[in-house]
């Protein structure tokens, strides 16, 4: 039996950055692979801190051969383009500070670097604001996850070279439209693949005597435009396994159209307080024929799925600071199929982000987030399908984190979440680990994380993953015998940027 | 079509917020040193260049129609704004002499005006 595409599992790669910087050789390259050899060796069940012992070993390699003492001389691309170091725009990447918010509110355009200009004339001449270079970036992620229990069949310990390598065209196309467009090889895929993308106008005038910053943007994940690391495109964990397994059960609006919509929208922010944002979405299956047939793709949006979004910011004092807010998305789909009965959903959301830097404290860095996410959907496709015992359905998903930031170089993050809903035995079967033997899509659980930037592009992150739910139970949760506990997971990454 | 409607409606409020802001801004004659200050210092010191905005705050950006500033010589503003200070970056490279110069004189504008 096919399960609703709501509840199909998914690997989340909610990975994507800004600026980075680092120098490679061939040498540390191979130094790199044996490692990595190294660790494919590892036996099937070995226990999370021999792997965490290996990691390690694999992180002394790089540093043994000098990489984190090598002179900065390349800088990614939105660095290159304003002369600032990463740290201006992110408290930790991915975090952006009240700059890297500014920065992109105003459509990543801001620019200090050498530049092709013609002024032209407003008649008959176009200008002309082209930057001598293109703004470039690559990221490279290496990964070893080791779970709790080994999946059926599978290795445990699982070593990935790389995760995932990116490119990202991010930075300034003209004086006023800018891009953070990132394509992205992973190695489940093994190709390289459109990633997030949000390229945007923005220009900046007065509303009622007070600064009115707006833009368009085009782009392809709902809540990618936003500002805040509240929200699921930019929320926490920034970076995780995509091996070990994740609960089944998510709302629309908390990735599952990441890269299979695009939308246009506008966006403004008034008085650097209230910010506003609409677009309007419609599928685009990656790697499908087109125009679109609908087969074979679980969301096929029929009309336009419309994405709303309200906030507000404010300096509580110098040290303070308070964003909350809301966003959500209505949808009507056709799963595989573009006609015939739909199903509906509406995503609403609460968010919130508060931000507390310490003086006496070195300048250090609190940063607490929440989101709420409330889902109603009227599944009349799926259920006359046969695929659920009933059309009206809800999920609920809450999640929050805390991190502090030791200046710019570690920072110590905990989260906790939670989703529950509407039991269904139909839409969420058994199935060995990706299953629910009672159709319960209840799960819960924390994701503790310390990150170390030796330089500010090169980010040697440790994350462990708790669950004390998976889909519906902590004990054969999935009707074959696996506990949630089996799901833990330990994930350590290396994230190289330049 | 419940939610072709509701993207309808949502996308003319769009449009009418930008043909508003576009319709205000049209007509307005800015001099080169306005414009410049615009495309290049408002994200940190503001229209005003009170300094008083979100990065402006959180990178200690000057008022530059502080006293501080304007007992600078035209000739230390230049220097600031082509080799940057502190967390100001440099715009050496992007702005010509020309610019700088237009830059200046609107920041003594700025001053005037407070």
């Amino acid at each position: 039996m096919d399960l609703d595409p709501q509840y199909e599992a998914r690997s989340k790669e909610e990975v994507s950055a800004a600026a980075g910087c680092v120098e490679a050789t061939q040498s540390t390259t191979s130094c790199i692979t044996s490692a990595t050899n190294a660790l494919n060796e590892t036996a099937h069940g070995h226990s999370a801190w021999k792997i965490g012992l290996s990691f390690a070993a694999l992180l002394a390699l790089p540093i043994a051969a000098g990489w984190f003492s090598a002179p900065v001389q390349a800088v990614p691309s939105y660095s290159r383009q304003t002369g600032m170091p990463c740290s201006t725009c992110h408290t930790s990447p991915l975090e952006l500070t009240p700059f890297g918010r500014d920065f992109k509110l105003n459509g990543y355009t801001l620019a200090t670097n050498e530049r092709i200009t013609d002024s032209g004339d407003k008649k008959e001449h176009s200008g002309l604001d082209l930057a001598k270079s293109l703004p470039l970036s690559v990221m490279v992620q290496v990964s070893v996850t080791n779970t709790g229990s080994p999946q059926p069949g599978t290795q445990n310990g699982n070593v990935e070279f790389p995760q995932q390598a990116s490119l990202f065209l991010a930075g300034a196309w003209t004086s006023h439209i800018g891009s953070f467009a990132q394509v992205t090889y992973t190695a489940q895929g093994d190709h390289f693949s459109w990633d997030n993308t949000d390229i945007r106008y923005a220009n900046q005038h007065k509303l009622g005597g007070k600064p009115f910053v707006y833009g368009i943007t085009l782009n392809n994940n709902p809540t990618v435009e936003d500002l805040w690391n509240d929200t699921p495109a930019w929320g926490f964990p920034y970076v995780s396994s995509d091996s070990a397994p994740t609960p089944a059960s998510a709302t629309l609006i908390d990735g599952t159209l990441a890269q299979d919509v695009a939308g246009v929208g506008g966006y403004a922010m008034w008085d650097n307080h209230l910010y506003m944002a609409g677009t309007m979405y419609r599928s685009e299956h990656l790697g499908a024929p087109q125009p679109n047939s609908g087969d074979g793709a679980a969301f096929n949006i029929q009309g336009l799925a419309p994405y709303w979004r309200v906030a507000w910011q404010q300096n509580l004092s110098t040290n303070n600071y308070l964003e909350f807010g809301t966003y959500g998305i209505h949808a009507q789909s056709t799963p595989n199929v573009v006609t015939g009965p739909t199903d509906g959903y509406t995503d609403a959301a609460l968010d919130f982000q508060y931000e507390r830097t310490i003086p006496q404290w070195k300048n250090n860095v609190l940063t607490v987030h929440g989101t709420l996410i409330h889902e109603n959907s009227t599944l009349n496709a799926t259920f006359a399908a046969g695929d659920a015992l009933f059309p009206h359905h809800q999920l609920n998903t809450a999640r929050a984190d805390a991190a502090y930031h030791f200046g710019n170089k570690y920072s110590a993050t905990f989260g906790w979440f939670n989703t529950t809903g509407t039991t269904d035995p139909l839409l969420l079967a058994p199935a060995s680990v990706s299953g629910s033997i009672n159709g319960d899509p209840h799960s819960s659980g924390y994701i503790a994380n310390f990150s170390w930037w030796p330089i500010q592009n090169v980010d040697v992150g440790l994350q462990y993953t708790g669950y004390t739910r998976f889909n519906g139970g902590s004990v054969n949760y999935d009707g074959s015998g696996r506990n949630a506990a089996g799901n833990n997971a330990f994930y350590g990454v290396l994230w190289f940027m330049f | 079509m419940k939610s072709l409607r509701l993207g309808t409606a949502i996308g003319i409020t769009v449009l009418a917020v930008f043909a508003g802001a576009s319709l205000a801004q049209a007509g307005t004659e800015k001099s080169p040193g306005k414009s410049l200050f615009e495309a290049n210092c408002i994200l940190c010191h503001g229209d005003d260049g009170s300094g008083k905005t979100p990065s402006g705050t959180a990178l200690g950006a000057h008022n530059l129609a502080s006293p501080e500033v304007s007992k600078r010589t035209d000739s230390e503003l230049t220097q600031t704004i082509t080799q940057g200070q502190k967390k100001m970056p440099s715009f050496g490279k992007k702005l010509s002499e020309t610019d700088i110069h237009d830059l200046v004189s609107y920041i003594r504008e700025l001053e005037k005006k407070h």
